[in-house]
């Protein structure tokens, strides 16, 4: 019936991906030919009665082959509360609601922390890059050595902290507490400093208020000395040299004036709405508190002076106006709870991002304010200043839709890891509370769900996962792919992870993740054994051009011809990929027209059932999965879907259709209701697999697809070619194969050899041989398991204690010979169970029980593997790869008994700090260095460390600031010297300023940008400076 | 004026909205900037400009937001709408599914914004050979929805200011004759004004 000429028109899905497929037949040979027939032996092997007498010796041989262990966790354990990124490491940490802390490096680098406690963590911070700070939420600070990678100590503050405040190159945390008291601690000593500051808004500002406890304490991005400190009322900066107040901000509103909140009942009263959070400017010079009412208030730093305060749309809040205009600021309702002053690699660019959550419906926000380069300090007044702060470049808003409370607001610098960690970002990490992390994008505020860019087990969170998977894939194939396309943009890039030994197989674990936000990644479940990682990554939402329904429900992968089909879990629409070299590559001129036709896109625009979508594909990836068509049936969410090797798709829906869709056109070739077919009344088909044998004594073999349905019922269908070159299906029986229960899983083995008679390209070729091959499909219910005889009879079943979750033919090393695969049936059950039967006569080999839980939310995902692997859920952000087989070789791969990855890098540099501007200590400011912040924090007999980290952090430090690309470190240039004569006062100020230049940077590097539009007024600046210069050495 | 320290008289929140391409962030740029770049550039998200224009005699400072039109970025929420007093629906007179899909924002507009929003129809790259969508049509629709209606380019700068002032300006009288209501219910006095043209309003000062 097949005929070898209609056959050899089918195209064979690999040549499209050339470079892949060489490798894919061989390896499908080599484990096929070395298939040991347990049967051959035997002369009589076809009699049910001699497997007895086979299988009983079996028994106790081939129990010994199995044997549970875990291979491999992926994700977190837990919800993620708290994050923190360091610079000089290039280390992430995360902490999550179970009590872990995961330090994240390269590639697989994941050193868990964890001491015994439950309690949340609330802060996370990086000290000197070898210490990690984590205080939780009953306020004990842990201190952890990223070097050793012990606890070295654990402190408890005399009260409640509110705030923390430390700097990647000072031993000290700086500690607010809820009395309103600031205590510092010496990290690298484990000592707290005898100088504590009291609280200053009770003792000198408002002592008949509440006491306020620290609201926020910000370093002084230019000066170690300085604390820029708030209170609920007042913002001050702090000399720590002098021990006092050097400037007080309080941001008083006169009646009537709005202030952020134009409805406040008492706005005919004075009133001071509460701080809750302030920033220095990068350049030191001036600050921003922000309000509960969200006024953003500027200041200059030096003077304490209002510059302006505004909201986040209107501008001069904090001036009188008369009522009717009132009425106009009360549209907008969002609160501001959180902003960043980031700038860029030149830190006079700046931008506010600023997150705002609304109160009245949960709306969250992002609102990017870009200011743009700062005016030069000394020539500007403060009505240009002003302007500056209230005409930005340009205002953004980007919206978080559908997402839980945000809790933080990460940029990930790129250029120091100073500013606050906000020095030239690209990348803004969002933490929500449900634990997910999403990646804005800067400056364009747009969203990336690219999951390379962070550590591996970081894609559990980035969204939540909706749907996993795990597969078996040809190793050949696999490994060549995922070193092509070894992932090399991470974001974190420090620590370097320990060595696995690899394992030996013919068919590795790819691992599939479906994410809320449409993507699906593709994986190594076990990739801590490769030296090259690769995460395929294709997103749904960019196909269907669409913001919801885009989360992943079923999903497909044809291992062998590398094609993908998604599935959108609520929208029901298909899509299908394929591996391969994007024909719409064009990195740089995508057409306008091009881009407004892909931007107007819209499905429900479109009736066909199947929409090409090629010329959807990314623009800037070379080689990928790449969007080939939707599928969109309507006909209600997705319930079954399988890609077969074959290029045939099949498709199952909640409302009982089946579809089958051959990739070769594509063309559905069938649609049918399974109410016009089942026997008993099946609604839904609930599983699908092709495969290639022969149907009951037809002499040859067909195509068959097998549908599993919600009752146990199967239906054989026959995809046979037409004259044409096409298929045609033709249904040919339901049969009741197992007790009321829906099918999760059919496979088919032939009688002779025990090989899987999955359908693949090979074996279809073979069809035109005419060669019968007899076989057996297994069924898996949840409740039982069948063998059968296509077109004849059950052959034998099994009854479990627990239900079912997953199963596979199983083809393992066998005793006697190391290379020869043998075939077993393996069933995991629900309670965790496992049970390996042989074949075909279905008699148990082992029963074992897994060294892990099967969570009863996931029991969908859970995935048993040809190479004896399992995966499963264990919760929503963590998955765990076992496997049943014992291999002597494999002896200390398990997790537990691993050497630790390795994090901390003595040879990495903790940059040098960036020094107050000259200008600035020429106008007084006394200089402070740590040398000095230390004596006076740590008292002149500071004792030695006690951690030998402390000697090898030391060694990290920038002492000597260097002239250097970031810009910060420029030599102060004074740009006086290329402009006109100077006065009398002048020369003392020139004297100072040469010394000065050799030993201290400028931060003013703008100087000369300035310089030509400098006139007299910064000669008369000039010389005011001049003044203070001589008061200031006076005073040091 | 001068006396509070602010240089406007009152706010206008105006909103853009229309699919993707149609050129709503091109009519703002044009408007606010007296500029104009042909290429193509999604706007994510919604961007915020001011101007401040002269509107009866006062001076009107304009938060102008333009939105999204993308579908997968059009993420914008009833909370954007809210507070919206002028809301500018914008299509492209070169492509006909742009105008088939105003009566949808039309929709979304009535569910999500302010009763008393102000919305004008607009229909953009009047300067376009390849116009498929007609004047008389655009008027029609307008004439069904019951919304002012202007033809536009941002390219040769035709009726730009006139979309934004023609809207300022019924926002404006929408105000000024809400004022006179209020007044006339408070005091209870015999004011007999019904009209709320402009000449009307700007007689009522207070």
């Amino acid at each position: 019936m097949f005929k070898g000429n209609r056959l050899k028109g089918v195209s064979n899905p690999f040549k499209s991906s050339s470079s892949t497929s060489p490798a894919t037949s061989p390896v499908l040979k080599s484990s096929e030919s070395k298939l040991h027939n347990p049967f051959k032996s035997s002369p009589a092997s076809r009699q049910d009665s001699t497997f007895k007498a086979v299988s009983q010796t079996f028994k106790s041989a081939d129990s010994k082959l199995f044997d549970p262990r875990d291979i491999q966790i992926n994700g977190v354990n837990g919800r993620i509360v708290c994050s923190a990124f360091d610079f000089s490491q290039s280390l992430l940490a995360v902490a999550t609601d179970t009590g872990d802390i995961h330090v994240f490096g390269q590639k697989q680098t994941d050193v868990v922390f964890n001491f015994g406690s439950k309690i949340p963590i609330s802060h996370l911070k990086f000290v000197k890059g070898i210490y990690l700070v984590a205080i939780d939420s009953k306020d004990s600070i842990m201190i952890i050595s990223l070097y050793s990678k012990t606890l070295l100590t654990t402190v408890f503050p005399p009260s409640k902290i509110t705030c923390v405040e430390c700097d990647p190159s000072l031993d000290w945390i700086i500690l607010g507490l809820q009395s309103g008291t600031i205590v510092i601690y010496d990290v690298d000593r484990d000592v707290m400093s005898d100088i504590s500051i009291e609280n200053l808004q009770k003792s000198y500002y408002f002592p008949k208020e509440r006491l306020s406890p620290v609201i926020s304490i910000n370093w002084n991005p230019r000066d170690v000395g300085t604390l820029l400190i708030s209170y609920g009322h007042v913002t001050v900066t702090y000399s720590l040299l002098d021990m006092e107040v050097v400037k007080d901000f309080i941001y008083k509103l006169p009646p009537y004036a709005p202030g952020g909140d134009a409805s406040a009942r008492d706005i005919d009263r004075e009133r001071i709405p509460r701080v809750m959070q302030s920033l220095y400017h990068p350049n030191s010079l001036h600050i921003l508190t922000v309000h509960e009412d969200n006024s953003l208030v500027f200041w200059d730093a030096n003077t304490g002076k209002l510059i302006g305060a505004r909201t986040l749309f209107d501008t001069d809040v904090n001036l009188p106006q008369n009522d009717a205009e009132l009425m106009n600021f009360a549209s907008d309702t969002s609160n501001i709870t959180n902003v960043s002053w980031i700038c860029q690699n030149n830190a006079e660019h700046t931008a506010l991002i600023i997150a705002t959550r609304s109160e009245r419906d949960n709306t969250q926000g992002l609102t990017i304010i870009e200011l743009g380069g700062t005016p030069l300090y000394s020539i500007t007044s403060y009505d240009q200043m002003k302007k500056y702060y209230f005409n930005p470049k340009q205002q953004k808003i980007s919206l978080l839709v559908d997402k839980s409370k945000l809790l933080k607001v990460m940029p990930i610098p790129k250029a120091s890891p100073y500013f606050g960690g906000c020095h030239d970002p690209t990348f803004i990490l969002l933490l929500f509370e449900s634990g997910e992390l999403e990646t804005m994008l800067y400056p364009s505020a747009s969203f990336t769900s690219k999951s390379s860019l962070f550590p591996p087990c970081l894609s559990w969170a980035t969204p939540l996962v909706s749907n996993s998977m795990a597969l078996s894939v040809p190793s050949k194939l696999w490994l060549g792919m995922m070193s092509a396309a070894a992932v090399k943009e991470g974001i974190v890039k420090g620590g370097s992870p320990a060595k696995k030994p690899m394992r030996t197989q013919t068919t590795r674990s790819a691992l599939l993740t479906g994410h809320s936000n449409g993507s699906v990644r593709i994986c190594d479940a076990s990739s801590k054994e490769l030296d090259d990682n690769a995460m395929f990554e294709i997103n749904i939402g960019r196909i269907l051009n669409r913001a919801y329904n885009i989360s992943i429900g079923e999903m497909s992968l044809a291992p062998e011809t590398l094609e993908l089909a998604v599935a959108s879990e609520l929208g029901g629409e298909v899509v299908l990929f394929k591996f391969e070299v994007n024909k719409f590559y064009n990195d740089k001129n995508v057409t306008d027209n091009l881009n407004l036709k892909l931007s107007r896109f819209s499905i429900n625009d479109i009736n066909d059932t199947i929409i090409d979508v090629r010329d959807r594909a990314p623009h800037n990836v070379k080689q990928g999965f790449m969007p080939n068509c939707i599928v969109n049936a309507k006909q209600g969410t997705v319930t079954a879907l399988k890609n077969s090797n074959i290029g045939f798709v099949g498709i199952a829906y909640s409302t009982g259709t089946v579809l089958l869709l051959d990739r070769r056109g594509p063309a559905v070739i069938y649609m049918e209701n399974l109410r016009n077919i089942s026997r008993i009344r099946s609604l839904q088909v609930t599983s699908i697999e092709f495969s290639i044998m022969e149907y009951g004594e037809d002499g040859y073999s067909s195509i068959l697809m097998l549908c599993g349905t919600d009752v146990g019922e199967l239906l054989i269908y026959k995809i046979l070619p037409e004259r044409n070159g096409r298929f045609c299906v033709e249904f040919i029986e339901a049969t009741r194969t197992n007790n009321d229960s829906p099918i999760i899983k059919i496979e088919a083995f032939a009688k002779e050899s025990g090989y899987s008679c999955e359908a693949n390209i090979l074996k279809m070729q073979e069809l035109s041989k005419g060669i019968p091959i007899p076989g057996y499909v297994i069924t898996t219910a949840r409740n039982d398991v069948r063998l059968t005889k296509l077109g004849r009879s059950k052959v034998s079943h099994k009854t479990f204690k627990y239900p079912a979750v997953a199963s596979s033919l199983m083809y393992i090393p066998g005793s006697s010979e190391r290379k020869t695969l043998m075939p077993y049936f393996g069933v995991l059950l629900s309670n965790g169970g496992v049970k390996v039967y042989s074949i075909p006569d279905v008699r148990e080999v082992k029963a074992m029980q897994l060294p892990t839980q099967i969570h009863s939310k996931y029991i969908r995902e859970s995935s048993f593997l040809k190479n004896g692997d399992i995966y499963t859920r264990t919760n929503t952000f963590k998955s765990i790869l076992l496997s049943v087989v014992n291999d002597a070789t494999n002896v200390g791969s398990n997790p537990r008994d691993q050497t630790p990855d390795t994090l901390y890098n003595p040879n990495l540099k903790i940059p040098y700090r960036p020094q107050v501007n000259s200008l600035q200590w020429a106008r007084g400011t006394v200089y402070c260095t740590p040398a000095q912040l230390d004596m006076i924090l740590g008292g002149e007999r500071r004792a030695e460390s006690k951690y030998k980290e402390s000697l090898i952090a030391r060694g990290t430090l920038t002492l000597k600031p260097k002239g250097d690309k970031n810009g910060i470190e420029e030599p102060y240039k004074k740009p006086i010297r290329h402009t006109s004569p100077r006065t009398g006062a002048y020369g003392v100020f020139k004297n100072v300023s040469r010394t000065v230049e050799t030993t201290w940077d400028s931060l003013e590097t703008q100087m000369n940008d300035y310089a030509t539009a400098m006139g007299q007024s910064m000669n008369d600046m000039m010389e005011e400076t001049g003044k203070d210069i001589v008061k200031g050495s006076l005073g040091i | 004026m001068s006396g509070n320290g602010k240089n406007y008289d009152s706010i206008m929140k105006i909103l853009l909205i229309g699919d993707s391409g149609v050129g709503k962030s091109c009519l703002l740029v044009r408007f606010v900037e007296d500029k104009f770049s042909p290429s193509f550039i999604t706007t994510i998200g919604i961007d915020f400009k001011i101007k401040t224009v002269d509107i009866n005699g006062k001076k009107v400072k304009l938060q102008l937001w333009d939105t999204a039109g993308q579908e997968r970025f059009r993420t914008i929420t009833t909370a954007y709408y809210r507070g919206a007093m002028g809301i500018i629906l914008v299509y492209d007179v070169t492509d006909e599914r742009t105008f088939t899909n105003i009566k949808q924002w039309f929709k979304t507009v009535n569910d999500h914004a302010n009763d008393d929003a102000q919305l004008l129809l607009v229909g953009n790259k009047s300067d376009m050979d390849t116009r498929l969508v007609t004047y008389e049509q655009g008027e029609a629709l307008a004439k069904e929805l019951g919304l002012p209606f202007v033809e536009s380019s941002a390219k040769d700068d035709q009726n730009v200011n006139e979309i934004f002032f023609t809207l300022a300006r019924l926002i404006q009288d929408k105000i000024d004759s809400n004022k006179l209501s209020d007044a006339k219910n408070t005091n209870d006095g015999n004011v007999n004004i019904k009209s709320s043209s402009s000449s009307m309003s700007k007689a009522n000062c207070c």
